[in-house]
């Protein structure tokens, strides 16, 4: 179901009003039958593999579950007529058993985001190489097509599953409600990525409808649309023009349309999570915020964690602190502050493991040597970074520079925006190559543009740039607002309720007359195709 | 009970703003030259007056020139036509008409697309301006209700919110009128594109051909004008504009939809005219001064093609046999036809 659509705003209206009609304990049914409603509009066909992951969840977490409680009883009652060795042998034989399923269902899940993700990668891959012994390639005649949101609610209940092995928490007990957390539509196509206790705390507690989450939630989802719509739908089209002809533009017009890259992708995946925030603080339900102001940050590792940071926190708890401590890393970090000194025992664990991470991060993103590149030039910069900690404390102390100061934050803030662009466009133009097509040309090609028309040929009319002009400033302005305070907290403070009503007017015409015609240029999310 | 009252009152609040913000917005469109509420306010000026109508698509819009038919025929006529006149549009703005005037004849302009055009392919834009067309605030909304579907009501509220973010651009720079100075009774002169044709006949003969799927919600509405003009007893006549040469070679099915209208004309009793097919055409209509593109006659055009329309009327009146004026089928026609520019 396409979200920027009547349907879609008919859905959640019906959807708001069944659901505080219905008595409380019912309430999770009515989000249960709407994500799998969402969900099948999308194709019945693709509600199999939803299905698949929570059936198999639920099984596998189950089982974990009773292998925990059966070997909990069998110490208990053991104890005292067990010696240490027999019971340390019970929980190692137990403990296979539930590795063994644990395995069994990353496998099958993770099996299947990888069929449908990276086969015909796979594929392409071997067929170059068997292509340069003279065998003849691999037909790669399968049509696979991506089911809705596989990326995200993958990891999501891989991360529950892993959670329950952990002994985190016990595995839930209600099938209903493991299916709810898989399919929870709000977040099924671009996420968040939640925690399953943190998800589960706010969806099976009752919810009463209050006017200030009511209000609160629309306008933040109106904030969402005007993001998506107006800022990020038109600047689609400019930069899906520098990327198509980059290499006919200026330097300066390819690095123009490199920063709207960065504005556009911030506006709609930050959009698409103010809209979908917005409808459960409707609904009373409140989802982990992805976004913190990264274009504030000051350096590559904050930014990832200010930036989809759901997704930081997923691969930081699954897959950096389990590399980091595994037990051949942490001789690898004897070895290294042996041989290394103190601080290299320290740093060559972690940046073993970011390697994986971060490497993963990018296959994550996409199938294409592009986005593992993409990936593995953030994990240089923050390896780097941890690296030369110490070395750059000494410089600054040196040169006298003042952390604190506001000239020092400004410098770093650009810096770490600059820095991010260019890589963040690396894997968006097409192959690798067109990336490092795209910095050459704004490094090697020094032509001025004279006119307007020179300086930004992708612009037929001035009014949508104008608005996205506007739009990026608002966007700068509330950023800077919600450091100290949340904007709807700042707008109820300094207006009144009639000039709110009226700048919400205003807005919603705004959407529509600058966001409609964009619409068909971007009208699908950017994160949707992960 | 009270935050579900304070939801719904500021729902109400917002929708009461939003209004009236649009509304101030669209109303420099809605009162200004826009040429289809424009012609609405003079069909209700002539209202009472008008005994003849031209009714149809952009073909009959740019075809029949209401002076020449008033002058030839000695009536006061109406051209309702406009671009992708839908068949309920026509049907709507005749039933609306016929019941405030004292019709005796209209003509019904049909063309190879009359039934074919699949409304829920081809958008609102005809329907965006038989809102424009019709008059009165219930006709309109009534017919928004019926023509436009619920997918279509963002594109447009965006539309109209357009339209008037370019008024409200006129006024600032003074270039706003609430006179469109190109209304003649409905009729509206066409702009001349050479390129369009510009064609060798010979390399494009018979290469295309037009869709002919019907639309059954097109016979419907056309059995239903048939119904209306016989009930009202106004004569209906049935015509296809005159197409430029380029396309009369092009397209291979011309046929299939003439004798698809012969057939409505011979069981309803009625008068079908196909004006591609007048003996005369190429010497009168040529492609190099009648047509301003393949399918849309040009001023100079419309005047020699409304007299001879004029011509066949009167000679019929008077009791001729006008068939010998036109070839009996495309086939005729072309074998008579040079493919020489």
């Amino acid at each position: 179901m396409d979200l920027l659509t009547l349907g879609f705003l008919l859905f959640c209206i019906v959807l708001v009003i069944v659901y505080y009609l219905v008595p409380k304990a019912m309430q999770w049914w009515i989000l249960l039958a709407a994500s799998l409603y969402f969900y099948a509009m999308s194709g019945i066909k693709n509600m199999i593999y939803v299905l698949i992951t929570a059936l198999s969840t639920y099984a596998a977490t189950r089982m974990i579950q009773s292998l925990t409680d059966r070997q909990k009883e069998w110490i208990k009652a053991n104890k005292k007529t067990t010696s240490k060795e027999e019971r340390a042998a019970y929980k190692a034989h137990i403990q296979a058993k539930r590795r063994a399923i644990l395995v069994a269902a990353l496998l099958l899940n993770f099996g299947i985001l990888c069929t449908f993700k990276y086969l015909h990668f796979l594929i392409a891959q071997v067929n170059t190489v068997i292509s340069s012994f003279g065998a003849s390639p691999i037909n790669d005649t399968l049509k696979l097509i991506i089911p809705l949101g596989i990326s995200f609610y993958t990891f999501q209940t891989m991360g529950y599953l892993v959670d329950v092995y952990w002994n985190k928490y016990p595995a839930e007990k209600n099938f209903g409600r493991v299916l709810l957390f898989v399919s929870f539509f709000p977040q099924m196509t671009q996420g968040p990525i939640s925690n399953y206790k943190d998800l589960t705390t706010e969806l099976f507690k009752e919810h009463t409808f209050t006017y200030h989450h009511f209000s609160w939630g629309a306008q933040r989802m109106f904030w969402g649309f005007f993001k998506k719509m107006v800022v990020a739908n038109v600047l689609s089209a400019y930069v899906q023009d520098v990327f198509a002809n980059y290499a006919s533009y200026s330097g300066i017009t390819t690095l123009i349309g490199a920063f709207m890259y960065s504005v556009q992708i911030y506006a709609d995946f930050s959009g698409y999570m103010d809209m979908m925030c917005g409808f459960c603080e409707v609904l009373d339900i409140r989802l982990t915020e992805n976004f913190e102001r990264p274009y504030f940050s000051k350096s590559i590792a904050e930014y990832w964690r200010r930036w989809h940071s759901s997704l930081g926190a997923w691969f930081k708890t699954y897959i950096y602190y389990p590399m980091a401590m595994v037990k051949w890393n942490q001789k690898l970090g004897r070895w290294a502050k042996q041989k290394l000194g103190k601080t290299f025992g320290q740093t060559v664990p972690a940046s073993v493991a970011l390697v994986v991470v971060w490497l993963t991060t990018g296959l994550w993103h996409g199938a294409s040597w592009a986005y593992i590149a993409w990936g593995g030039v953030n994990g240089i910069f923050i390896i780097v970074s941890l690296w030369m900690e110490t070395v750059y404390a000494s410089w600054k102390q040196k040169l006298g520079i003042n952390e604190a100061s506001w000239g020092w934050r400004a410098f770093q803030t650009i810096r770490t925006f600059i820095l991010v662009t260019f890589i963040k466009v690396l894997p968006e133009v097409g192959t690798l190559s067109d990336g490092f097509g795209l910095w050459k040309q704004i490094f090697t090609n020094h032509t001025i543009p004279r006119s307007f028309h020179a300086l930004l040929p992708f612009v037929d009319k001035k009014m949508p740039l104008l608005a996205v002009m506007i739009g990026t400033i608002l966007i700068f302005v509330t950023s800077l607002i919600q450091r100290r305070q949340p904007i709807r907290q700042w707008l109820e403070d300094h207006t009144n309720y009639a000039v709110r009503v009226l700048i919400f007017a205003v807005l919603f015409i705004v959407i529509v007359y600058f966001g409609y015609p964009a619409s068909g240029n971007g009208g699908g999310f950017m994160y949707e195709q992960f | 009970m009270n935050n579900f009252k304070s939801a719904i009152r500021t729902c109400i609040i917002f929708l009461i703003v939003l209004t009236i913000l649009s509304a101030a917005i669209m109303s420099a469109f809605f009162i200004g030259e826009n040429y289809y509420y424009q012609d609405s306010r003079e069909r209700a000026e002539l209202s009472g007056t008008l005994d003849f109508f031209v009714c149809g698509a952009s073909h009959a819009m740019r075809g029949f020139r209401p002076d020449i038919l008033d002058q030839e025929l000695g009536v006061n006529s109406y051209n309702l036509s406009c671009s992708r006149q839908t068949m309920q549009g026509r049907y709507e703005l005749l039933n609306l008409e016929l019941n405030r005037n004292p019709a005796k004849t209209v003509v019904l302009e049909l063309s190879y697309d009359s039934m074919t055009r699949n409304r829920d392919e081809e958008g609102p834009e005809g329907d965006i301006y038989m809102l424009g067309k019709l008059g009165g605030f219930m006709p309109r909304i009534k017919y928004f209700f019926s023509a436009i579907r619920p997918k279509e009501y963002g594109r447009m509220y965006y539309n109209y919110i357009d339209n008037g973010v370019n008024c409200i651009k006129k006024i600032i720079h003074g270039t706003w009128t609430n006179k469109n100075t190109k209304l003649e009774k409905g009729y509206a002169a066409y702009k001349r594109d050479d390129d369009e044709l510009n064609q060798d006949l010979k390399k494009i003969y018979h290469t295309r051909s037009f869709e002919e799927t019907v639309y059954e919600p097109n016979v419907e509405y056309l059995n239903k004008i048939i119904a209306l003009c016989k009930e009202k007893n106004v004569q209906l006549i049935l015509v296809t504009t005159p197409l430029s040469k380029v396309t009369v070679c092009r397209y291979d099915n011309l046929d299939t939809f003439k004798e698809w209208y012969e057939n409505v004309a011979n069981e309803n009793g009625l008068q079908y005219y196909d004006f591609n097919l007048i003996r005369d055409k190429e010497e009168k209509l040529p492609d190099s001064s009648a047509f301003s593109d393949k399918f849309h006659l040009g001023n100079k055009g419309a005047g020699t093609f409304t007299k001879m329309f004029t011509d066949v009327l009167n000679k019929e009146a008077a009791g001729e046999d006008t068939s010998a004026l036109f070839y009996g089928s495309y086939s005729e026609l072309e074998s008579h036809m040079t493919l020489d520019k």
